[in-house]
């Protein structure tokens, strides 16, 4: 053990246990305990014996037998203050009730042994070449691409590569690193093995070995010496004709013999940076990578996959450039491009898809292509067909942390919950100094409505990063959830002077979370009208747009409908500056408002347009069904309500649907369709998220409407339940909301007949 | 670990820095905070709050003496927060359900066992320690106890200091004749 730092203050460590310094030297002696290994070590190995020298009686008779008798402690801070422990927590380790179950990810049937696979291992750099990439990873980054280019070739990604090392390294930590290489390239499905050197000194010379792995041979060691005048470009240029020349394969192909500058740079510094780029974009250094892309494109402003990275990582508008010089990249590249341009600019996910899978046809362990696959058909809602790519995605690359976390998602949303959990445990053995597994894995334990579970999982993120913005709302959120609002108020109060705009932002909406919760309108309109000021005081235009929402949606409770429009317009008009995207934005509200104001000829407007953008986004037009459900129940047409009601899909409805649902169930216990709106009820109130504490007003309401339809269809129990819990949250209500009385009475006729 | 030197490159943008800081404080925080409330759910809430004080504010804040005294303050300001509110909730509704008692469990019965029995030979053989103890235990404070016993509160740390290391170590050994 390491000794004190301090000894003047280790002295006092016995003081300190028993709670005998005052309050100056406690504090002097807590900072020495944070720096201070010895004591702190010293504390923790006696902390039982010392909280018991201070809080049980017969211990400390022990020593007044020897001195002077003690008198009750009463005057102690300590035991005038003591906590009685309560029940611990269960902590619930989730992980461990499926430890017998595996999910089976093996490798994709394509990568058996390919008759035309080849992989190009790393090339050794001169031992003077301090430079990052070395020339010799540049080298062999050229050569793939140039490879890539003939058709009747395979040609293995150096990521594969790299992904296989890795997992080999694991296995076999003290393994050789030339029998580490052949064994990756072998587990590739790789025929033949390319591998070799790059010196310049006194000229730029490569030798390369090509090695048939089925049978050991070596085939042939091509080299070319560059004249003066030749740089690295035309050294791979020669090299790969020698290659293609020795590989056993017909090869008759014009786009092979494209010079490599041709599909990639025609600079070496460009490529350098684009390697950097690709590094640093592997391990999510985002703003680094951004950098380099950028630096790649001042030495070539053609660099086509330079601009396609960079419409990944900074701005989708980068794509059209990429696009333009798309011509100057590989076969595979192109089609990354050309994928990348139908989702972006055509909105056309499955035109993106047939790209994308065509890279896989022709190269199966393209994990990017996989990954970007799972991600469309995720997006698109259809999550089973984005497990089967996000499990190949693994079977490429066990440790793919975002395939991982996607797949969790996506069993979240296909309801299979031992999946999920398996997946982002996963996630967290990859990564467990990173905050996302944990947070995810809150997310999805609040997806059960497992709001302890979750909160263990958001506190496991905060111990890694304390300032993970996402996990500090969501554990508020969860306290909010249970009743404890002072805690979540305390940690909103916190994101309000947050560093970043977002939080700060967020955090002044979130603080009328509670109010509302509890129907205090008036708090809530008070704290998000003071957090609009304070947003637009600090030019802070993030998401100002959603406190206006918020705004517009108290005011339409309290029946202020010029008031919810106002804010609606305000809030409209940031969604444009902010240049949102959805075609819904806050139409559905909009209609909402309109129609319950009587304004019916303008509400209708407002859904056409809706609708129109929903056909041109390829959008289904269930919430266009929703708005004529809720303009014809307010004409008081029920027949028509009811008619549009069973056209609207309200089962498709994703989390951001939650106001349109609760709507939709009011008029379904409205129009006696109770046993049809309490699974839907039921479905909704099984978990939990911040959405719903957005719409607050609704979601109490829907306590009492799940009530009132549990009650009606004879489940007593659970209706006086229900009611309870409505009435227990807006006991303090500042507005004579109707539903309040009505609850009373029903929940007393449910009481009274026992 | 020195916290001044790892603060300053954390707040000059060493990331590696930064999570030591960080990881280093967590754990260091919730011990001290479970050393005042006695629960350690609460402890850590209590650090984690101050904890997204500290990585908040950091940055920011000018700290003159020491970074480690400053991060001590934040958590202990929040544990008095803890304190009132828990107070007030606790004057509200038991702190416990009725009626469901919580017990000490076996280990803590032969720790208690031990414990006396180890006392009993130290505080014999260093009565001074037994005084002090007993002085403390009655609610005099430091100041008090060493005008009794005409002695400096230096000799006082120093007293208890030593005994403890004696009883640390019959504890460890399970008794001896001292």
């Amino acid at each position: 053990m390491s000794s004190c730092r301090d000894r003047q203050l280790g002295a006092m460590l016995h003081h300190y246990e028993l709670g005998l310094l005052s309050d100056e030297d406690r504090l002097r002696f807590e900072a020495h305990l944070l720096e201070c290994d010895n004591c702190y070590e010293r504390l923790d190995r006696f902390e039982k014996a010392a909280r018991l020298m201070r809080t049980d009686d017969s211990v400390r008779a022990a020593v007044s037998d020897q001195g002077e008798p003690v008198q009750s402690p009463a005057s102690s801070w300590a035991s005038s203050r003591m906590f009685r422990t309560v029940a611990t927590l269960a902590a619930v380790v989730v992980a461990t009730l499926f430890l017998n179950w595996r999910l089976e990810i093996g490798p994709p049937e394509e990568l058996k042994a390919q008759s035309a696979r080849l992989a190009v291992a790393g090339f050794g750099s001169p031992s003077s070449d301090t430079s990052s990439p070395a020339l010799g990873e540049v080298v062999s980054s050229l050569l793939i691409s140039d490879l890539t280019q003939v058709s009747d070739l395979q040609v293995v990604s150096s990521q594969r590569l790299r992904d296989l090392t890795i997992r080999l390294r694991e296995e076999e930590p003290s393994a050789a690193d030339s029998g580490v290489t052949l064994e990756s390239a072998r587990r590739s499905g790789a025929r033949w093995l390319l591998t070799g050197g790059v010196q310049t000194d006194p000229a730029l010379l490569v030798s390369a070995q090509l090695i048939d792995l089925e049978t050991g041979d070596l085939l042939g060691a091509p080299s070319h010496v560059s004249d003066s005048g030749q740089d690295v470009f035309d050294a791979v240029d020669h090299l790969s004709r020698e290659v293609r020349a020795l590989l056993p394969l017909v090869m008759d192909d014009a786009g092979a013999d494209r010079d490599v500058a041709e599909v990639t740079t025609h600079s070496v510094e460009a490529f350098r940076y684009y390697l950097i780029g690709l590094n640093r974009a592997a391990t999510f250094a985002n703003p680094e990578a951004i950098a380099s892309f950028r630096r790649a494109l001042e030495f070539d402003s053609t660099f086509a996959m330079a601009y396609y990275h960079l419409s990944q990582l900074e701005n989708p508008l980068c794509i059209h450039d990429a696009v333009k010089h798309s011509e100057s990249s590989t076969w595979k590249e192109q089609l990354y491009i050309e994928a990348r341009r139908r989702s972006l600019l055509d909105r056309d996910s499955r035109g993106a898809i047939e790209a994308l899978r065509e890279i896989l046809e022709r190269s199966p362990d393209e994990k990017d292509a996989a990954y970007a696959i799972g991600n469309h058909f995720f997006v698109a809602g259809q999550y089973d067909s984005s497990t089967v790519y996000y499990r190949q995605t693994l079977a490429l690359d066990a440790r793919h942390k975002l395939a991982l976390n996607q797949l969790a998602y996506a069993y979240s949303q296909l309801d299979i919950l031992d999946s999920a959990i398996w997946a982002i445990n996963r996630y967290v053995e990859v990564a467990p100094d990173e905050p996302n597994p944990y947070d995810s894995r809150g997310d999805l334990y609040a997806a059960r409505g497992m709001v302890d579970e979750a909160i263990a999982s958001f506190r496991a993120a905060l111990r890694v990063r304390p300032d993970y913005a996402a996990s500090v709302e969501k554990l508020a959120h969860m306290f909010v959830f249970k009743g404890e609002y002072e805690r979540a108020d305390s940690i909103y109060t916190l994101l309000e002077s947050w560093e970043t705009a977002t939080p700060r932002s967020e955090g002044r909406n979130f603080l009328a979370y509670a109010p509302l919760r509890l129907g205090q309108t008036q708090k809530a309109l008070e704290i998000v009208s003071s957090g609009i000021a304070a947003n637009a005081s600090e030019g802070n235009v993030t998401t100002q747009e959603n406190l206006f929402r918020f705004k517009a949606m108290i005011h339409q409770e309290l029946g202020e409908y010029d008031l919810a429009l106002t804010a609606l317009d305000m809030g409209d008009s940031l969604r444009a500056l902010n240049n949102r995207q959805d075609p819904i934005g806050f139409s559905d509200t909009r209609v909402q408002v309109l129609a319950m104001a009587g304004r019916f000829d303008e509400a209708q407007t407002v859904a056409e347009e809706l609708a129109e953008r929903l056909r041109q986004a390829g959008r289904p037009p269930s919430v266009y069904h929703w708005t004529q459900m809720v303009i014809a129940w307010h004409r008081g047409d029920r027949g028509g309500a009811l008619d549009w009601l069973r056209r609207y899909d309200i089962e498709a409805e994703g989390v951001f649907g939650f106001g349109r649902v609760m709507a939709a169930t009011e008029i379904m216990v409205s129009t006696g369709m109770f046993e049809d709106v309490v699974p839907v009820l039921e479905s909704r109130f099984s978990h939990v998220n911040c959405t719903q504490l957005f719409y607050g007003i609704p979601l109490v309401r829907g306590y009492y409407l799940l009530g009132v339809a549990y009650q009606e269809a004879g489940w007593h129990r659970q209706a006086t339940e229900q009611y309870r819990k409505f009435l227990d949250l807006w006991q303090s209500a500042d507005t004579a909301f109707p539903e309040i009385e009505d609850a009373r009475q029903r929940l007393s006729r449910l009481e009274s007949a026992g | 670990m020195d916290l001044n030197e790892l603060y300053t490159k954390a707040r000059a943008g060493d990331k590696d820095a930064e999570k030591s800081l960080f990881h280093h404080l967590s754990v260091r925080l919730q011990k001290i905070a479970n050393h005042k409330v006695w629960n350690s759910g609460d402890a850590e809430d209590i650090a984690q709050d101050a904890l997204m004080y500290i990585s908040q504010e950091y940055r920011t804040v000018e700290i003159r003496a020491s970074f480690a005294a400053w991060a001590c303050k934040v958590l202990d300001n929040r544990t008095l927060n803890y304190i009132k509110k828990k107070r007030v909730r606790r004057d509200a509704a038991p702190l416990l359900p009725q009626g469901q008692p919580v017990g000490p469990d076996d280990e803590e019965m032969a720790l208690k066992t031990a414990l006396r029995n180890c006392l009993r030979q130290v505080a014999k053989n260093t009565p001074r320690y037994a005084r002090i103890l007993n002085l403390h235990f009655q609610g005099y404070g430091t100041d008090d106890v060493c005008e009794k016993l005409e002695i400096e509160p230096a000799h006082a740390y120093t007293i208890l200091s030593r005994a403890r290391s004696i009883l640390a170590l019959c504890l460890r050994k399970g008794g001896f004749d001292v």
